[in-house]
């Protein structure tokens, strides 16, 4: 897939893990993921509760109002 | 030997990484099991838990086989995506489908758990569905493609035990070539030793170790219900009988005469 990408544009509203959180223009997944800084160690990412894969992070671009996922190893039974 | 999947284990023992008083004890009772399979799950990262890094950093030093969850899913869509996630997050194919239909007793949804699965087997993935006892949907989960189920003893966290033998004996005559693995509901060694008497190939636990008074005692107690439980089986049970019948030999009673 080829990188999206990033426009100009006005600020938006994306919910990371349930919480809003601001961004100054649509960019893609990556850019995102760079500002929020996840910790390192092993994550996996949903967009709109579809799956994103890793190699895909760049090419997918963020609109006003997505949720995003942010998901960690944890105990489970 | 156990057969799951494409992997052969010695213990038939699977344990869950939760619910545990401390980060250490889950990783000395999960060593004290003999586990070589255990259960994990993906949950929404936390900044305050490190992003995960202590916990899979403690579980990754085990080196055992990691068998990643969809708990708290209730939807096909939320289990696929989680499964999904759960591959790449753990490099696995292997995957614990649960689906919830019932918040009361985490029933799984059996309608939506098959339509999960026949999904996930089409995209590749070993599905361990975590099931009721009922047959048919045990059949039709096997035409799905499914090797393993994972019926339950009794709902999560109950400790209740094998609340209907009759189904899990059943599934093992009907189903002789699946791989049966008791999930859920196990509470003493004894309930996990009765799974293998009815001859099921493994059991998955967690609470019965986790919340117990010792969970490295426990978790031994359980080591050891399994391996007698299976051997047990193997060696093939007595008939059972409603009269008694002496084993000391009457031939040759003292004191008696005609």
């Amino acid at each position: 897939m080829a990188a999206a990408t990033a426009t100009t544009g006005p600020a938006i509203t994306v919910w990371l893990n349930g919480e809003p959180r601001q961004l100054a223009a649509p960019c893609a997944l990556s850019e995102a993921l760079a500002q929020w800084q996840p910790a390192g160690g092993g994550f996996a990412v949903a967009l709109n509760e579809a799956f994103v894969p890793r190699g895909d992070y760049a090419a997918a671009l963020l609109r006003d109002g997505d949720r995003v996922e942010v998901l960690q190893p944890m105990q489970g039974g | 030997m156990l057969q799951l999947g494409d992997v052969r284990l010695e213990s038939r023992l699977l344990i869950g990484s939760a619910q545990y008083p401390s980060p250490q004890l889950m990783q000395e009772a999960i060593r004290a099991s003999g586990a070589q399979v255990v259960t994990v799950s993906l949950r929404r990262q936390s900044p305050a838990s490190g992003g995960g890094n202590d916990f899979w950093s403690l579980l990754s030093s085990l080196q055992l086989q990691v068998l990643p969850n969809t708990a708290g899913c209730h939807s096909v869509k939320e289990a696929v995506t989680t499964a999904q996630m759960a591959r790449e997050l753990f490099n696995t194919r292997w995957i614990k489908l649960e689906v919830i239909g019932d918040d009361y007793n985490l029933q799984p949804d059996p309608f939506r758990l098959l339509e999960a699965t026949r999904e996930l087997i089409a995209q590749g993935f070993e599905v361990f569905p975590y099931c009721t006892d009922d047959l048919v949907l045990c059949e039709r989960l096997v035409e799905a493609g499914c090797r393993i189920l994972m019926p339950w003893g009794a709902p999560i966290g109950t400790g209740k035990g094998l609340l209907n033998p009759y189904a899990l004996r059943t599934l093992r005559e009907r189903l002789p070539r699946i791989t049966l693995v008791v999930d859920a509901g196990i509470g003493l060694p004894s309930h996990a030793c009765r799974a293998f008497e009815l001859g099921f190939d493994a059991v998955l636990l967690n609470t019965a170790v986790a919340q117990a008074s010792d969970p490295v005692a426990m978790a031994r107690a359980m080591k050891h219900a399994c391996i007698a439980g299976r051997l047990a089986y193997e060696a093939g049970a007595m008939p059972e009988r409603d009269l008694a019948r002496p084993s000391t030999p009457t031939l040759g009673t003292p004191f008696w005469q005609t």
